[in-house]
């Protein structure tokens, strides 16, 4: 009987979870297709807005609906200031760059969020529209709670919204435009980076909107807001993925299809925390392998950085040749130096720190400088070689997952 | 390579031919680059340069010495004022119960914030009344003076600093721009010089003076009235600020190096920002100079922090006795600059390289004078010995502002100000800071200032001495551009002729490294066809992006029935008539016909009606498109998407219609009815050059052409003639010398 791993209320808090996500993807696509920049952290920066809204209701006893404004404002307007700040310093960058700047802004939202002022009671739940529960809706037997109606209203307005805003609008039609062929736009009078700037607020004001409601769905509390932005921001960009980075109407359906069938896997295997991950790590595989497959690699994505030659008349002078090399050295030699003059174990420990994430760092280079590709995952390489010099060393249990097997060793 | 090649060369002779032609031509192009065109004018032409020893009260009695007070004064009241806030700190730390790291934090914000003004006000500064700005931005910064005694809580302090920062942005730039017009160009020096001594006396004296007004007022708020009091004065400045009088841009420049002031344009140009910070990063002596300016900010700023933490660390000096030691060692520069000054103008007045490296190297015995003070053993002596670093570092600092206002086109002063200020203030300052505060943590003061100041300032100084080598040919530069400019008023006050519609004089352009055009010119009268003609890659493409404005070139100017648009978007160009149909790319592929007319007339949007009307009238103009407007373009044939692209430009009803490669890739009969629609158009009486790789169909449109290779103009005159040469006929076929 299907009933026993799928059940209405399990699509239906399935479905709006994926809303979200949906939203979110929206919000990645746009930027995409404006900008040509995976914006990644598009959940981190809508958490600046959220994290601003909780502030103002619980903390300093806003009005909700006042708050919400002017979270929503202040959300939008950081999209803006990001845009100015960053994205247009590096409009004509190789693109890997840009994509390091998104790395970057993601920790910078991250770090405005805890910078904002501490809450005095850190358990209060998220403030939320529509409060308590609604039993039995329309007699379908599910159960929706008021975050839940409130997400059901509001993505697909803002959804069609939007949609509707950029096919049907002139100014809507300049997002198409200005992508597609820069330099044309502004010879008809569109101005290319206007039109970024208003696409990054508009994907920073999705983002406080879909983190608002997704906090208020979820009933977080509002000290520890920061631990929601990267798992969702995961979903949706395998939304954005499924939907080559292109399709809105796409890239809402496959939202709302992972919210589903995470819901439903969740629900199954309740044990398998990580099966969901893996099961989406699938999912964009796939959809890549049908991207590239589908465009004919028409798309360049070049990463890799242009470096300039050594002028002729420099390349003649024994230093500018040995440059590279003398950089190792001193590096080296510091290396070498470095314990002599600072005694301190913790200092020690410190820079022995600093030199396993250069190393780290060193990987990702060699990956960018030669391949043009960005790892983005390197560390996860590192965090696996730590755990078998721990298993190595230590000895370790693996519950690998199936039934009772386990692999075990003592160490050596 | 005259002779053509024998016909019995196999296909292998002949792919090594033209290798070792294209190596030729890059070889030819290379040379070419890097002899460049080196406009050097004798020293006495540049602007200032040999002009008659001036005192300072003649100077200042030539532009009206009122300018010169007002801003004077309002500079010291923006010193009182930020010394205010750190004299004020502790009083107001206690009033609202915050923290030391809050109360610091906002002390240091609030000279930061600067920068968020700096740009703006310089972009205002090149288009607007300077003197409604410096009064408009005053009155601010009296408002925020004032709201800053008002604050309730440690926020709206804050908020209120933010406003003051942002406001006083006005004073490097604008005020910057406006003494550079209003007084000659060899008193620069020294109105700095003494703009910069009052502000310094003024924050030497404001313990005293704020402090006692903050005593006087009694109370643990008295701190309050210090803002209070300081700003009325301030909002009478601002009025007097309105009533100074607007120098005409560049008066100064013109009167030395012309002898005469040109005529205010009509129409000011309105320089866009982009194209504005390419020609000011071609400014050799501009980008180098800036480095050093980012080794002034590192020592100055951070030195006082960091030097008052070591006197305490090291010698256990208290406030009161650190703050006498400042002060000592803070007016003997004072005391020193006037002089300094004088000498600077003097320099400049015989050899502005040698002012320039002079001032470079007064930075860089900074990196040996600064351990030296820091070795000393007793308090005094450290004094006495920072006595000397300080007086180099504050008189490179105060001659910051008259090189700037020497080495960037006065078109652009207000922004070029601007990014000194950015420099000097972010890259110095505020990063300056932020590195040392990171390395007084792990390292204690002394080791932080010496790692900080050593190395940038020998940099620093090196780069401002490098940059004196580019300095004649960058004021060359402005004296061919002024001399241009006079030129061709004259010929206009003359009467010779009429205005053509298009004119380009001059023009240089690089992309990043590699320059591909050398100093084309060539002028389109009304109603005109010009063809521009020439090989592959010799930069016919590049000079239409040049005049659309999607580029920007490094020399040489381009105007539109006379007035200058080299620096204007092209947005705006396109308002004022000039439309570019680019080779091949003229739609937009994934939007349909009717969508790209959409896009095409963008500019009308906001009158429904009048769009409607230009897109009926393309439309009627081709029927072909008509039938298909909800046809994707990248459907279309190719025939027919240049048709569209035409379409497109012709929403705008242009003036001049820059085309280029119309026949691209067209089949022989498509090509015949555009020639036909371009034959209608320039009946019409638009102006019209065309770029083209077909000799041909250049040559039956057009009623002059242009023939370019190598980024040069190699021949110019009616295109009959150019007919009759086989030699460049042949270049473009073959890719060979044309002779």
């Amino acid at each position: 009987m299907v009933a026993t791993w799928i059940t209405r209320q399990l699509v239906f808090d399935g479905v709006v979870t994926g809303l979200l996500y949906a939203l979110l993807a929206m919000g990645i696509v746009l930027i995409y297709r404006a900008t040509r920049v995976i914006n990644f952290a598009v959940g981190a920066i809508g958490m600046v807005g959220t994290g601003l809204l909780a502030l103002l209701v619980v903390e300093w006893g806003v009005p909700f609906w006042i708050a919400v404004v002017v979270a929503l404002v202040v959300g939008t307007l950081y999209g803006v200031v990001l845009e100015l700040v960053v994205i247009r310093r590096l409009f004509d960058s190789p693109r890997v760059i840009l994509l390091v700047a998104v790395v970057g802004i993601s920790q910078l939202s991250l770090l405005i969020l805890t910078a904002l002022p501490d809450f005095t009671s850190k358990g209060t739940l998220f403030p939320r529209a529509l409060g308590g529960t609604y039993e039995d809706v329309f007699g379908s037997g599910i159960r929706a709670s008021g975050p839940q109606v409130s997400i059901l209203v509001v993505v697909p307005l803002i959804a069609l919204g939007l949609a509707g805003f950029l096919t049907r609008t002139t100014i809507g039609k300049t997002v198409k435009a200005s992508a597609a062929n820069r330099d044309l736009a502004r010879l008809v009078g569109i101005n290319p980076k206007l039109v970024s700037t208003f696409v990054w607020a508009i994907g920073a004001g999705l983002a406080t909107v879909s983190m608002s409601l997704l906090s208020a769905q979820t009933n977080a509390r509002v000290g520890t807001l920061a631990t929601l932005g990267p798992s969702t921001i995961v979903r949706a960009l395998a939304a954005a993925v499924v939907a080559r980075m292109s399709s809105f109407p796409r890239a809402f359906a496959a939202g709302i299809a992972i919210g589903v069938a995470e819901n439903v896997v969740q629900f199954n295997y309740l044990d398998q925390s990580g099966l969901v991950d893996f099961l989406l790590i699938v999912v964009v595989l796939v959809a890549v392998y049908f991207h590239s497959r589908g465009r004919g690699e028409t798309q360049p994505f070049a990463f890799a950085p242009r470096v300039n030659p050594v002028p002729e008349r420099l390349r003649s002078v024994w230093w500018v040749r040995q440059i590279d090399r003398v950089g190792f050295w001193l590096l080296g030699l510091g290396a070498l130096i470095l314990p002599l003059v600072i005694t301190q174990p913790s200092r020690h420990l410190t820079f022995a720190l600093v030199l396993a994430f250069a190393i780290a760092g060193l990987s990702v280079t060699v990956l960018t400088g030669w391949s043009g590709q960005l790892s983005l995952g390197q560390m996860a390489f590192a965090g696996f070689g730590a755990f078998l010099t721990a298993a190595l060393t230590r000895g370790i249990n693996w519950d690998i997952g199936f039934g009772d097997t386990t692999i075990s060793n003592a160490g050596i | 390579m005259s002779d053509p090649s024998p016909p019995e060369v196999g296909s292998a002779g002949l792919a090594a031919e033209m290798t070792s032609s294209v190596l030729d031509a890059e070889a030819e192009r290379h040379a070419a680059q890097d002899q460049e065109r080196e406009v050097l004018f004798a020293d006495e032409l540049l602007p200032g340069v040999g002009a008659d020893p001036m005192t300072l009260k003649e100077g200042l009695g030539l532009g009206g010495a009122f300018t010169f007070w007002v801003l004077l004064i309002l500079n010291s009241f923006d010193e009182l004022e930020a010394a205010a806030l750190s004299v004020l700190a502790p009083d107001i730390r206690d009033t609202f119960g915050v923290s030391d790291g809050v109360i610091t934090f906002t002390v240091a914000a609030s000279s930061s914030f600067l920068i968020l003004g700096a740009l703006p006000m310089g972009y205002l500064a090149d288009r607007c009344n300077r003197a409604r700005i410096v009064g408009f931005a005053s009155t601010a910064f009296g408002v925020m003076v004032f709201l800053s005694g008002m604050a309730v809580n440690a926020f709206t302090l804050f908020v209120a600093r933010l406003g003051v920062g942002v406001s006083k942005a006005n004073t490097g730039p604008v005020h910057g721009s406006i003494i550079a017009d209003a007084y000659p160009i060899g008193v620069r020096g020294r109105i700095s010089g003494a703009t910069q001594s009052a502000g310094a006396v003024v924050r030497i004296a404001s313990p005293l003076l704020v402090g006692g007004i903050a005593v006087a007022a009694g109370g643990t708020e008295g701190w309050r009235w210090a803002f209070f009091i300081l700003g009325i004065p301030v909002f009478f400045l601002a009025f007097l600020a309105f009533r100074m009088p607007e120098p005409r841009r560049g008066q100064q420049e013109m009167g030395s190096v012309l002898g005469t002031v040109l005529d205010e344009p009509k129409e000011p140009e309105r320089i866009s920002i982009e194209a504005a910070f390419s020609r000011l990063k071609q400014i050799r002596t501009l980008r180098t100079v800036l480095i050093g300016f980012v080794a002034l900010g590192f020592s100055l700023f951070t030195g006082g922090v960091l030097g008052n933490l070591y006197l305490e660390e090291r010698f256990d000096l208290d406030a009161l006795e650190r703050g006498i030691l400042g002060t000592v060692g803070g007016i003997v520069p004072v005391l020193i600059l006037p002089f300094a000054a004088k000498r600077f103008d003097a320099l400049y007045r015989k050899n502005p390289a040698r002012a320039l490296r002079l001032t470079g190297a007064m930075i860089m015995p900074v990196a040996v004078l600064i351990p030296l003070q820091y070795s000393m053993p007793t308090p005094l002596l450290f004094a006495v010995m920072g006595i000397f670093p300080g007086i180099f570092m504050f008189i490179a600092f105060t001659m910051i502002g008259p090189i700037l206002q020497s080495i960037v086109p006065y078109r652009l002063r207000g922004l070029g100000g601007a990014l000194g200020s950015l420099y000097v203030f972010f890259g110095g300052a505020t990063v300056g800071a932020l590195i040392a505060a990171l390395l007084v943590d792990i390292t204690g003061p002394r080791p932080a200032i010496l790692i900080l100041a050593v190395p940038s300032t020998l940099i620093g100084g090196a780069m401002m001495m490098r940059g004196s080598a580019f300095v004649r040919n960058d004021l060359s530069l402005v004296v061919a551009e002024l001399r241009e400019e006079l030129a061709e008023q004259e010929r206009l006050n003359k009467g010779e002729g009429e205005v053509p519609a298009l004119q380009v004089h001059g023009i240089d352009f690089s992309y990043g490294q590699v320059q591909v055009l050398f100093d084309v010119g060539f002028e389109v009268r009304k109603g005109e066809v010009l063809a521009l003609l020439g090989t592959n890659g010799a930069g016919k493409s590049t000079i239409l992006r040049a005049i659309s404005g999607i580029g920007t070139p490094s020399r040489g100017v381009v105007r539109l029935h006379g007035s200058t648009i080299t620096f204007v978007t092209p947005e705006r160009r396109m308002k004022m008539g000039i439309q570019l149909l680019p080779g091949g790319k003229g739609v937009f592929p994934d939007m349909t016909v009717a969508e790209n007319l959409e896009m095409g007339a963008f500019a009308y949007r906001h009158d429904p009606v009048d769009r409607d009307r230009r897109i009926e009238h393309v439309l009627g103009l081709f029927s072909d498109l008509a039938d298909r407007q909800d046809q994707l373009a990248e459907s279309l044939s190719g025939g027919q998407q240049q048709m569209l692209a035409l379409a497109m430009t012709l929403l705008h009803e242009p003036e001049v219609l820059l085309i280029d490669e119309l026949s691209l890739g067209l089949a022989p009969v498509v090509v015949q009815d555009l020639l036909g629609i371009v034959g209608r158009l320039k009946e019409s009486g638009m102006s019209i050059v065309i770029v083209e790789q077909s000799f041909n169909i250049a040559l039956a449109l057009s009623d002059r052409a242009v023939f370019l290779e190598k980024g040069q103009v190699r021949f110019e005159g009616p295109a009959s003639e150019l007919a009759e040469r086989d030699d460049l006929a042949r270049a473009v076929f073959l890719g060979t010398d044309g002779g």
